[in-house]
């Protein structure tokens, strides 16, 4: 038989692929006789599981190395939350480590701050410089000096900062991670300060409310699953129905059943709409109201007034002819939006950030959750929900001495949170330290962190720095914080490191990935979990004793004694494995099937992760943790949080409100958006993710701004001009995109993009810096601007 | 059992089945339904059959057609359905999933197993129950009903009814001369009631914050020890084959689940503490979940019942023509000699050897146009008796008659 080296090459690559899916992730030797002539040698080929580290969503990865080399990544099909699917992201992780960009050891600033001049340091001596510090800080008595700056951080890593910082005494851990204000709305209404999970795969009709679902929502891939079944499955047989309402025809309208367009900032404006409808036609679910839900109907207040419940008050002020006035729905749509809500049952009414990122964000918010209560539709199938956390052994107790504790009772350097939720944490550090004279911090450390490029408040962020004595950045790579940082001790990449990852909070149930090295560690990077053991250990006393492990992975393990001991849920499997722990929990048994915990641990590290898929939704503790029990339509706390104010603002937002209309300076709305192939900034660093496909075939590379047809005819513009895009606070470029998709008073740009030669094109730094008050939340949707040609 | 697949299972349960398994080794309950969990996933079962209607559909749910039916019997099933399983396998281009002695048992056990476990009950009809059964007289649940008994709330943290019928067998002689004393008839449980009211339990309950403890598989030969220990045996004999003052509980527990067997306990529990109250016998309690090893050894009496009736297994050759072409029967064999066969020393051997060779016999039996033989009720443990009685020869045997002498041995 004559075979070409093609053939050769395609027969061994898929014989091999198939043994190794056989052989799951055990090595296999690649048999091919060695061809003497090309000098090509056969490779050694492993396949190993991990979690994706690039967003919250945590999916499920499987590294595919040859010779000890990242060739692919693809999804984990056992991954309870993506089974087998990934993103483009994700995929792109192979360019991100073998970037050339990347940092190859530490690096010690010797030029002024922000010239790019470093030397190269060995990594006992970057760790000793940061000792050197912060045992200053500790001889002087100041370890509320130290401060760091998180960004995409969670589990244990997130853990182990708080417990390093308790330890040493600082209260100025700021978290700059993605805080979308639906904890806050939780807290409100239900008690419970803990973002909303949602049971998509059972539910008959998911109503989004501006949450990107198949974009950048928590885990899009959640979504996917839900709606169109896992990869390489068939599709389920009862697919929820989506409706997306939304202030453009975003990549979710475009994959819903229906898109609902509607303008921006009266999300919450609809939502009692459609609540007007339920109330009037008698479609609410009225026993569980009466059973679990205050604030419903009238009543009469200590004083023998009577004060207005839930359902007066939408009666008297969201008639249907008023809300399409305000919002641009017609009359008829908001009733079938109504009635399909109340039939396709369970129905789901989601909560995207474009709601609670509104100058009314968390009123807007209480609107659209209400729906769900309106329907009884918590802690049941198909509902929303509050996850339950995975049972992780708690890392040691914190020893905190004398100097801790005195550190520990000063204020923090963010503030006064606001009186919902945690607010614009970073905004509220920079503006502090910015504003302080002396250096309110001595020593600042960046952990995946770049507030310069993704923040709104870019210049707060540079005043800031500019007061900050010693700073330390973990980035791998010189972005536009780190160069100003004076030492640089890059993490490993996630393929190269031991870590773990908690299911995206969108996610009903407990779900603890774990993080593995896929390769060997770049020789030049450092676990900033280890060096911050490591830290410790040099530290001595208190704060050694509170870090007691030898690196990460033996922190991993001795968490994950907790899911050995709790007896419960099942190291990840395939759809029969789940569906079997699932049947034999919900009948109230469980079956060991590991003989001693490094068994079960060996288990774990090779299919991915743990979860548990029962979920309890008898126990009352599960729809609201208020002091009767009860969920609160309208909560004395946000009533008298609402009178302070001193604004007028009731607890549902006022049907012909608008937070902000434009000046004839600035005469477009600009409406900033994510999308799944862009994060907050990286993405120059991955080329083939900056070639992906948006929703408009053939818009990829550079920054572009979408403008409607009509708008663009009047403004002269056409498809592809070079435009400034300014507020009264700044202006980048981009380039049109002529749009139908978008009302003509609006513009719409991605964030995250940038110019092939770096320059930022980032529209959070043209807001115009409002807030809801009551969540300290930034809105991302009141601010206009005008259109230059650059 | 004998002595290689006692240490085949015991070695396995060791490496692989946990707290189960290590109970279960030092017992005469063959098979880890763990391992046999792994096996019908690994062996490819479950891409024609389900349990509880996970997994294919192409065969029946193991969790149905398991109910009740002794291992014998259910190697005997496993056999029947050979030809069709045999055409389809061919078909789909699957591998025919050969097993060991022990993974035979093994899989067998889980599906015996997994028909133990009740589906959640209806709280709805649990409540209706509750009622009727005028528990609500004298408990309350959520706040709601009598104070005579304690608050049921707590018990919203299992969801198996199990620990609940364990709550109401020790207070039972309490309960029911209470009961008696006020005129309050004594409540009886048919079927899945008490699983309904625990399910509405669990839903009424006010107990918040509920860190559901999910029990441990239950275990047999636990349970073999504690009806010793707390004297069970005294009355029901030994395995529990009854005596002339207590019933034989094997055919009192078959086909049903822990809550009906539960159920059953409850419903004979108050004859019962009279009869020892009047003996001076202690009423036994139980403690964590010793009730559900006891109800899995209960469960388990049927499914290990060996014996068999060789006179009526030699019926059984005749019947299905094995001796036309197994020697020692015929001089011109077509299958293997069955007196010197080292798998018919056990009946588990047996029904593994047949299982592995079925594909080759089907394809026999389909050449010479011979009705493919099916095993009904205790048929194949009757021809394993028989065939274990055989005397080792290397000479020919006559075709029995039904005038063959009755070697049986071991009870039935």
């Amino acid at each position: 038989m004559n075979q070409t080296r093609r053939d050769f090459l395609w027969t061994a690559g898929a014989t091999t692929a198939a043994v190794a899916a056989l052989q799951q992730v055990k090595g296999v030797y690649w048999a091919g006789e060695p061809a003497a002539d090309t000098g090509w040698q056969p490779g050694i080929e492993t396949q190993l599981r991990s979690a994706c580290l690039v967003c919250p969503g945590h999916c499920g990865i499987h590294g595919r190395m040859v010779d000890g080399r990242l060739v692919r990544i693809s999804g984990n099909p056992l991954h309870p939350v993506s089974r087998g699917g990934i993103c483009p992201r994700g995929i792109a992780g192979v360019q991100t480590l073998y970037h050339p960009e990347r940092i190859a050891s530490p690096l010690q600033r010797v030029g002024a701050r922000g010239e790019g001049s470093w030397r190269k340091i060995e990594r006992a001596d970057a760790i000793g410089l940061m000792v050197d510090r912060l045992r200053g800080l500790r001889a002087a008595r100041q370890p509320e000096k130290l401060a760091v700056v998180a960004g995409y951080c969670e589990g244990t890593m997130q853990a182990l900062w708080h417990q390093f910082f308790r330890a040493f005494g600082s209260p100025n851990y700021v978290a700059d991670d993605y805080n979308d204000g639906t904890d806050a709305l939780m807290a409100v209404m239900h008690g419970i300060p803990q973002r909303p999970a949602y049971d998509l795969e059972r539910a008959g009709l998911v109503l989004s409310f501006g949450a990107p679902l198949f974009e950048a929502w928590w885990s899009p891939l959640q979504a996917y699953v839900a709606f169109g079944g896992a990869p390489g499955m068939p599709a389920p047989a009862q697919r929820p129905r989506v409706i997306q309402v939304d202030t453009r025809f975003s990549r979710t309208a475009a994959w819903a059943h229906e898109w609902v367009g509607i303008k921006p900032g009266t999300f919450g404006v609809l939502a009692l709409g459609i609540a007007y409808v339920l109330i009037r036609e008698q479609l609410v679910d009225a026993d569980f109201l009466a059973r679990h839900v205050s604030g419903f109907e009238d009543r009469l207040d200590g004083a023998g007034r009577l004060q207005e419940g839930y359902r007066s008050l939408v009666l008297r002020g969201y008639r249907t002819e008023e809300v399409s006035a305000s919002t641009g729905v017609p009359v008829e749509r908001i009733v079938g939006l109504a009635k399909t809500f109340a039939e396709k049952r369970p129905a789901l009414a989601l909560c995207g950030s474009d709601v609670m990122l509104g100058a009314d964000g968390l009123l807007d918010g209480l609107a659209v959750h209400s729906l769900n209560v309106l329907m009884g539709n918590i802690n049941r199938a198909g509902g929303v929900m509050f996850a339950n956390e995975a049972p992780l052994e708690p890392l040691a107790a914190p020893a905190i001495d004398q100097v801790a504790r005195a550190g520990l009772a000063r204020k923090p350097l963010v503030g006064d949170p606001p009186p919902f939720g945690t607010g614009d944490q970073p905004r509220r550090f920079a503006e502090a330290v910015a504003g302080n004279q002396g250096a309110a911090v001595d020593t600042l450390l960046l952990y995946y962190a770049n507030p310069l490029a993704s923040s709104p408040y870019a210049d707060a962020w540079r005043t800031a720095l500019g007061r900050v004595p010693f700073i330390v950045s973990f980035s791998p790579f010189l972005d536009e914080t780190t160069r100003q940082a004076d030492l640089v001790v890059p993490d490993l990449l996630p393929y190269e490191r031991w870590q773990d990852a908690p299911s995206p909070a969108s996610y009903p149930y407990p779900v603890w990935s774990v993080v593995r090295p896929l390769v060997e560690p770049h020789s030049g990077g450092t676990h900033t979990g280890d060096a911050l053991m490591t830290v410790a250990q040099r530290l001595g006393g208190s704060i050694a004793r509170s870090l007691p492990y030898a690196d990460m992975e033996a922190v991993l393990k001795a968490r994950a004694r907790g899911l050995f001991a709790a007896r419960r849920g099942m190291n990840f499997g395939d759809q029969f494995d789940r569906t079997h722990y699932g049947q034999m929990e919900e009948r109230g048994w469980w079956l060991a099937e590991h003989v001693d915990f490094d068994q079960f641990w060996d288990g774990l590290v090779e299919r991915g992760g743990w979860t548990d898929l029962f979920r309890d939704d008898t126990d009352p503790a599960g729809l609201a943790r208020t002091p009767d029990g009860r969920i609160d339509l309208l909560p004395l706390r946000l009533q008298r949080a609402l009178e302070r104010e001193g604004r007028g603002r009731k607890a549902y937002v006022r049907v012909s409100q608008s937070e902000t209309q434009p000046a004839a300076e600035f005469p477009l709305r600009l409406l900033p958006y994510r999308i799944s192939t862009l994060a907050s900034g990286t993405v120059a660093l991955q080329a083939w993710v900056a070639e992906q496909p948006t929703i408009f075939a053939g818009r990829y590379w550079v920054p572009w701004v979408e403008v409607h047809p009509q708008t663009a005819v009047d403004l002269g513009l056409g498809d592809g001009t070079l435009v400034r895009v300014r507020s009264a606070r700044g202006a980048y470029r981009a380039r049109v995109k002529i749009f139908p998709g978008i009302a003509p008073e609006t513009v719409a740009a991605p964030y995250g993009l940038r110019h092939p030669d770096g320059e930022l094109a980032n529209p959070l730094q043209l807001l115009q810096g409002l807030t809801d008050p009551l969540t300290g939340m930034p809105s991302w949707s009141g601010t206009f601007v005008r259109l230059e040609r650059a | 059992m004998n002595s290689h697949l006692l240490l085949a299972t015991f070695a396995a349960l060791q490496l692989v089945a946990g707290p189960l398994a290590q109970a279960q080794s030092a017992s005469s309950f063959a098979g880890n339904p763990a391992n046999g969990r792994r096996i019908f996933l690994e062996r490819g079962c479950v891409r024609c059959h389900s349990i509880w209607g996970n997994g294919g559909t192409l065969g029946p749910d193991f969790a149905i057609v398991g109910a009740g039916r002794s291992m014998q019997q259910l190697a005997g099933l496993f056999w029947n359905h050979t030809p069709r399983m045999s055409e389809t396998v061919r078909r789909r281009g699957f591998q025919w999933a050969t097993f060991t002695e022990a993974e035979l048992a093994d899989i067998i056990s889980y599906i015996y197993y997994v028909k133990l476990f009740d589906e959640p009950g209806d709280p709805d009809l649990g409540e209706q129950w509750f009622r009727s059964k005028r528990c609500v007289e004298c408990h309350s649940v959520g706040g709601s009903g009598g104070r005579i008994g304690p608050a049921l709330d707590k018990y919203a943290r299992y969801v198996a009814p199990i620990m609940l019928a364990e709550g109401m067998w020790n207070h039972g002689p309490a309960m029911q001369a209470r009961q008696q004393a006020t005129g309050v008839p004594i409540p009886t449980f048919q079927g899945r009631e008490m699983a309904d009211i625990q399910a509405f339990i669990r839903r009424a309950s006010s107990l918040r914050g509920r860190d559901i403890v999910f029990l441990q598989a239950p275990n047999p030969a636990s349970g073999e020890r504690l009806f010793t220990a707390k004297g069970c045996g005294r009355c029901h004999g030994s395995g529990g084959r009854g005596t002339s003052v207590a019933p034989d509980l094997r055919s009192a527990t078959l086909r049903l689940r822990v809550s009906e067997i539960a159920g059953v306990l409850w419903n004979h529990s108050f004859q019962m503490s009279a009869a020892m109250q009047a003996q001076g016998v202690t009423f036994p309690q139980f403690l964590g979940t010793e009730m559900a090893d006891v109800i899995a050894f209960l469960y388990y009496l049927r499914f290990m019942e060996a014996g068999g009736d060789p006179k009526a297994g030699e019926r059984v050759l005749l019947r299905k023509g094995c001796s036309s072409c197994h020697a020692p029967w015929t001089t011109s064999p077509i299958g293997p000699d069955l007196s010197s066969s080292k798998a018919i020393q056990t009946p588990l051997g047996l029904a593994t050897a047949m299982w592995n060779h079925a594909p080759a016999m089907f394809t026999i039996t389909q050449s010479q146009n011979v009705e493919w033989p099916r095993f009904e009720g205790d048929e194949m443990r009757d021809l394993s008796a028989y065939l274990q009685a055989l005397p080792r020869t290397s000479r020919a045997l006559p075709v029995p008659t039904r005038t063959a002498p009755d070697t049986s041995r071991g009870d039935r």
